[in-house]
């Protein structure tokens, strides 16, 4: 239970932390102002139309004011298409939980398969092939891959729709691209990780106890090294997030990440900061969800709840 | 009867820089039943001739070069995958140095237990728990330790689990490498006394491995005595104690003496042993040897047979 407790302190925190951040970094890189009036408005518009928004208080009046709007459920108004925060947001949500979810099984299902290959055959082509794949997903920005697999999958071979929701193979780039990109960091890590276990003492006496290789393999051998890649899910969502902008960009995917775009873009404050407070609040919440993984897996974290 | 049988055993590791000449023209045999000790400093290459009884010597890169390892007449290095995965733990079977790192953590030791009775004899969940519980007690581990996961229990009480683990699939021959060596003084003694028991209530044959003299002339019938990856002398413990013949063994068992009162551990010995980068030419011991000749420089000692169970490789033994 202390646990626990400890861990929504630090959310709490954590949340805290980065609306501030946020707060200040779109405050201080200019005003809605320019964007939301005609070049003709006259100093007397303008100053009016300040004062209506609250920009005129000072900045910590106007983060206190969000924070007490937030804790009664109410993320404001969109200056541009005023309509409430909260309502535009739920209406995008799904589709980047879709996307996100999708692309999370394909990283997973990937990074085991591929992962341990890698390194059950260590130094070998097969490795080679894995690795320089990974190292190429990882060097190379998602925009760059994600214009590539346009330009063969959608024009060139016409198998696969370059933009828009709907239909399953809609969802088969952007998730696709999402998935391998987070992928190629988890693959990296499982492999080194299971070439350490695949060296220790308990997979030694498995197999000397004459445990068949697929046992030792996927029973002992992954689960000891998944543990690692698991603990790395904050980083994971990190990725996914800043992923799911680009993609939902590039490929008119449309959640989250395409009205995040648009609102920093057109300086939208309020729907900036409320998708930065519901996107943290998510990653927490799935963060914790791999924590509780993590722990089903391991005992000796279990031990310490 | 022997169980096993390793003859002219030559072996050689494969690294970065170049060939290491492990184990050099091995040759031994253990009988059904008895406890076998094999002593030596540390890097003689014990545990690689462990490994290699096991057939898990390609796994670490040791590839035999030459030599046969027999084990009930079979000769293990030509075991295939199948036959090796039979051979391992139902007929010889091992237990490893350091018992905090033989088991998954992610498991509990049921769990654990469990997989390798049914891996190896088909009976139900229900009958293998009852052999699991059953070999538990006989080494004194209390049921509930069963559901603990390993973390949770000592290195002695582990070792145990260790060995009843190996033990429930009833193996002829088990290898114990250097068991007690990471396991506390108090706790050493009371486990070797065990494992002993243990070997001939099971009637199976132990190949005891230690560096310690104390512990092997306490564990063993016959010790060999392993030098820069050969064995220089076997013998009866008596045989070693009383009549050791090759000047390392005379080292080895100098400052001791058989009613167990070790007046202080052996002296050490003057020098390193030899690089084995290059294949040695004659006697390995020859550099430290005080009584050592040209001759046991340029040239393999032959193996001396002083009676049916004594046998030495000195130049000078076989002079005389
Ligand atoms: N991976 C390796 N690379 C290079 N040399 C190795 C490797 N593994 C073992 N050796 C060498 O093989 C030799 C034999 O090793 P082995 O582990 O069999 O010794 P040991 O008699 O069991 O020693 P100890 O009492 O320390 O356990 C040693 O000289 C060691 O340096
Ligand atoms: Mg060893």
């Amino acid at each position: 239970m202390r646990y626990l407790a400890k861990k929504i302190i630090e959310a709490l925190i954590t949340i805290f932390i980065v609306t501030i951040i946020v707060f200040l970094a779109i405050h201080s890189s200019g005003d809605p102002i320019n964007s939301l009036l005609p070049d003709s408005a006259t100093e007397a518009q303008r100053q009016e139309l300040t004062e209506k928004l609250g920009l005129d208080r000072p900045l910590v009046e106007q983060y206190g004011r969000f924070v007490k709007d937030a804790l009664s459920g109410d993320l404001g108004t969109s200056y541009t298409s005023k309509r409430p925060v909260l309502e535009m947001i739920a209406e995008k949500l799904p589709y980047t939980f879709e996307l996100a979810l999708v692309a999370i099984i394909i990283a997973f299902i990937v990074t085991i398969i591929f992962g341990s290959l890698a390194a059950i055959w260590k130094n070998t082509i097969l490795d080679r092939i894995i690795l320089a794949i990974a190292a190429f997903f990882k060097a190379s920005p998602i925009f760059f891959i994600a214009i590539l697999a346009v330009q063969l999958l959608g024009v060139k071979l016409r198998v696969l729709p370059v933009a828009g929701a709907g239909t399953p193979l809609h969802l088969v780039m952007p998730a696709g691209l999402l998935g391998l990109a987070i992928a190629s960091d988890m693959t990296t890590l499982l492999r080194s990780n299971m070439i350490a276990v695949l060296e220790s003492d308990f997979i030694k006496f498995g197999r000397l106890r004459g445990l068949p290789e697929y046992k030792v393999i996927l029973k002992h051998a992954l689960r000891n090294s998944f543990s690692s890649v698991l603990a790395l899910s904050s980083f994971i969502f990190a990725s996914l997030i800043s992923g799911s902008i680009v993609v939902e960009t590039i490929f008119a995917w449309p959640g989250v990440g395409i009205l995040s775009y648009n609102s920093v873009i057109s300086r939208d404050f309020p729907v900036v900061q409320g998708i930065v407070l519901i996107l943290s609040i998510l990653t927490i919440l799935l963060s914790f969800t791999m924590d509780a993984l993590l722990a089903m897996l391991d005992p000796r974290i279990r031990k310490s709840v | 009867m022997n169980i096993l049988e390793v003859k002219n055993l030559v072996s050689q590791l494969n690294t970065e820089d170049g060939v290491l000449h492990i184990i050099n023209d091995v040759s031994f045999a253990v009988k059904e039943d008895e406890c076998f000790g094999i002593i030596g400093e540390s890097g003689c290459g014990k545990t690689m001739t462990s490994m290699s009884i096991l057939g898990y010597s390609d796994r670490i890169g040791l590839k035999a070069v030459s030599g046969e390892i027999l084990f009930k007449g079979e000769d293990v290095l030509k075991f295939s995958k199948k036959r090796l995965r039979e051979y391992n733990g139902k007929e010889a079977a091992i237990i490893l140095q350091d018992p905090m790192q033989a088991l998954d953590p992610l498991f509990t030791i049921k769990d654990q237990m469990i997989e390798t009775i049914r891996r190896h004899q088909k009976v139900s969940k229900k009958e293998a728990e009852k052999i699991m519980i059953e070999t538990a007690e006989s080494l004194s581990v209390a049921k509930e330790k069963l559901n603990c996961y390993p973390h949770q229990l000592s290195g002695g009480m582990l070792q145990r689990i260790v060995g009843a683990m190996v033990l429930s699939c009833r193996p002829k021959l088990i290898i114990a490498d250097e068991p007690t060596t990471a396991l506390d003084v108090t706790i050493q003694l009371q486990y070797l006394k065990l494992l002993k028991r243990l070997q001939k209530e099971y009637h199976t044959a132990l190949i005891f491995i230690s560096h310690d003299i104390k512990v092997i002339s306490m564990m063993c019938d016959r010790i060999a005595v392993m030098y820069a990856g050969e064995i220089v002398e076997t013998g009866t413990r008596d045989d070693l104690f009383y009549h050791p013949k090759h000047p390392y063994t005379q080292a080895l068992f100098k400052a001791t003496n058989i009613d167990g009162n070790i007046r202080e551990r052996y002296e050490t010995i003057d020098g390193a042993p030899p690089n084995l980068k290059e294949e040695i030419a004659g006697c390995p011991f020859a550099e430290r040897c005080q009584y050592a000749t040209d001759a046991c420089i340029s040239g393999k000692p032959e193996v001396v047979k002083i009676n049916d169970e004594h046998t030495v490789k000195c130049r000078r033994i076989a002079d005389e």
